[in-house]
């Protein structure tokens, strides 16, 4: 709500009590006009600048009032006729005031028999102008508080997940070493050099074509060769090419053997991006509780951000990744940090990518060395941001994911913002129906 | 004896290898094809029609990208697509909501929580495919192998 006050009245009484250059003082940023409790007998109008003031009150300083052009300052001691102020005032910029004193005579023309009546209409409109700012003040801290709260929330959150992923990775180590071994161990063991090269395959590339492939695959060897249904729906699934399975037109293997082989392989594939897959998302909710990392000297970021992708190599291969990494200079940085920042920026990423299932998803990292900046864009082509949640997306909770068992927590560019801001670094996005770009700013000074 | 067949619905093509090993031992008895999203599937339960082949059991995966597994089933029990499938759920999470929407609204027959476990879920299976012989009073003894006592 404004209060509309008269101007012309206004200015009348402006001009009449206050352009005595005589009664003007300056005041220098940082200048403390009146001491809460102490003697005051001025009413103070503000020509210039800005001024704050405060109480001390048993929980502490309450900052009560922000004044700026045009208001008054002693209010409360001046027409209480205690002469006492009730605020600490402080001038945040410099300062000119004009005043005028409690002897100060009435100066009438509309038949007014007192300073009371005459500011009564300035006071109201000033103390109301007061009482909304404190409000806003008031918003604030609670909008500040909230934020704090959130924040402890998500500290506690990631101490509780320490406790929690320490316990995880345990037992993923366990699994995820174990599978390593039991590879090892089939390879030596495995009798029949003829199905090591299947076994192989499905161990280093895992199922690289989809449902949809396969069956096309399946109708097309059902097509060309002599093959039982279930021979072909075996040897489609390995996406093995013709010449390595027939020769003349025959099956150079039984169809069985060669599935199993591989199939053996690609399971093992699957367990190791499984053990990945869940290390990983132990590793982005503990990164949470963690306040500070060792750093180390010597980091290569583009190094970090290549061994991101292959981490993610899995999840990546449908898509064209264009690197254009520029040499850049070693800095402090704790490397496992880094790769969560990648890793996190790429899979949102993946992920906008995937909601456009039609499309060649693609996604440009480009770093390079701008003065002591070091600057990294990483661009996908994805649908672009929800409008409706552009404005916070490095808010905590904030997910496009509305549930779901790629752990829509919300925490990803959360994540990003602390280490980058930990870095003294900057991060910019840049979003449309085409795409979205992040670029991260981090200066090598560190 | 014209094989049953089942179509299996995943995003994760790990998933979809892991249900195909499970499901090995209905083999001789069903046909299980695998699809990665709801509109291939669609696509594939066309396909068996225009086949003539009717669809015994639908497993599908709730959480997926475009189409959730509840959105799709509730859509093709409104299309008529369904008439006599058997309808199962393995979803890794279901908030509380959607699981009542999955039991009301695509009024599926059974629910399997992922992590699963090898025997429930081929129990879970068998008795799915029972029901759906006894109800379309196909020859108990040619499926004998795969019948689950229970039900019977």
């Amino acid at each position: 709500m404004q209060v509309q006050r008269d101007e012309a009245y206004f200015q009348w009484l402006i001009r009449t009590y206050f352009s005595d250059p005589k009664r003007w003082i300056q005041l220098k940023k940082g200048d403390i006009l009146l001491e809460q409790g102490h003697y005051n007998n001025r009413l103070y109008y503000i020509r210039q600048g800005k001024m704050i003031g405060y109480m001390f009150t048993p929980e502490g300083q309450v900052e009560i009032l922000q004044a700026g052009p045009g208001a008054f300052v002693g209010i409360y001691s001046f027409f209480s006729k205690n002469f006492t102020s009730v605020a600490t005032v402080e001038a945040i910029e410099d300062c000119e005031l004009a005043y005028i004193n409690s002897n100060q005579q009435v100066i009438s023309t509309r038949g007014e028999c007192s300073l009371e009546q005459q500011f009564m209409p300035m006071v109201m409109s000033d103390l109301l102008r007061r009482q909304q700012e404190l409000q806003r003040l008031n918003q604030e801290r609670a909008q500040t508080l909230k934020k704090l709260l959130d924040q402890q929330r998500l500290a506690s959150l990631g101490q509780m997940a320490a406790g929690i992923a320490h316990e995880l990775n345990n037992a993923v180590a366990v699994l995820s070493r174990n599978t390593s071994w039991l590879v090892e161990q089939l390879q030596l063991l495995c009798g029949d050099p003829t199905f090591l090269p299947f076994f192989e395959l499905g161990l280093n590339k895992g199922r690289i074509y989809s449902s949809r492939e396969v069956r096309a695959r399946k109708k097309q060897l059902l097509e060309h060769f002599q093959l039982t249904d279930k021979e072909a729906d075996l040897l489609a699934q390995t996406g093995l090419s013709d010449d390595v399975l027939f020769d003349n037109g025959k099956l150079k293997f039984p169809a069985e053997n060669v599935y199993r082989y591989w199939e053996l392989g690609a399971t093992f594939y699957d367990m190791l991006v499984a053990a990945d897959q869940t290390s990983h998302v132990v590793h982005s909710i503990r990164t949470l509780g963690i306040q500070h990392s060792q750093r180390q000297p010597g980091v290569n970021l583009n190094e970090t951000i290549k061994e991101t992708i292959t981490l993610l190599r899995h999840r990546l291969r449908d898509i064209q990744v264009d690197l254009n990494l520029h040499s850049l200079p070693p800095v402090e940085a704790n490397k496992g940090e880094l790769i969560q920042l990648w890793m996190n920026l790429l899979q949102n990423a993946i992920e906008a990518i995937k909601q456009v299932p039609d499309k060649k998803g693609q996604i440009k990292i480009t770093s390079k060395l701008s003065k002591d900046l070091i600057k990294v864009e990483i661009r996908d082509n994805g649908p672009g941001i929800p409008d409706e949640i552009k404005n916070k997306i490095f808010q905590p909770n904030v997910t496009t994911k509305v549930s779901g068992l790629s752990f829509g927590l919300g925490l990803g560019l959360t994540i990003v913002q602390r280490i980058v801001t930990n870095y003294n670094g900057t991060i910019d996005v840049t979003s449309s129906k085409k795409g979205t770009y992040f670029t991260i700013k981090i200066p090598i000074g560190g | 004896m014209e094989k049953l067949q089942i179509i299996c619905i995943d995003d994760q093509r790990e998933v979809l290898a892991a249900v195909k090993k499970d499901l090995e031992i209905f083999r001789d008895y069903c046909e299980l094809i695998t699809c990665e999203a709801a509109d291939e599937a669609e696509e594939v339960i066309q396909d068996l029609k225009n086949e003539q082949k009717p669809l015994a059991l639908i497993i599908c995966d709730h959480i997926m990208p475009s189409e959730n597994g509840i959105d799709f089933i509730i859509r093709l029990n409104q299309a008529g697509q369904l008439k006599g499938t058997q309808k199962m759920l393995l979803t890794g999470l279901a908030t509380h909501q959607e699981t009542i929407k999955a039991i009301n609204e695509a009024e599926v027959d059974y629910y399997i929580e992922k992590p699963w476990v090898q025997s429930d879920f081929q129990k879970a299976v068998k008795k799915l495919l029972t029901r759906y012989i006894l109800q379309n009073e196909l020859n108990q003894e040619e499926f004998k192998p795969i019948l689950d006592e229970d039900s019977l």
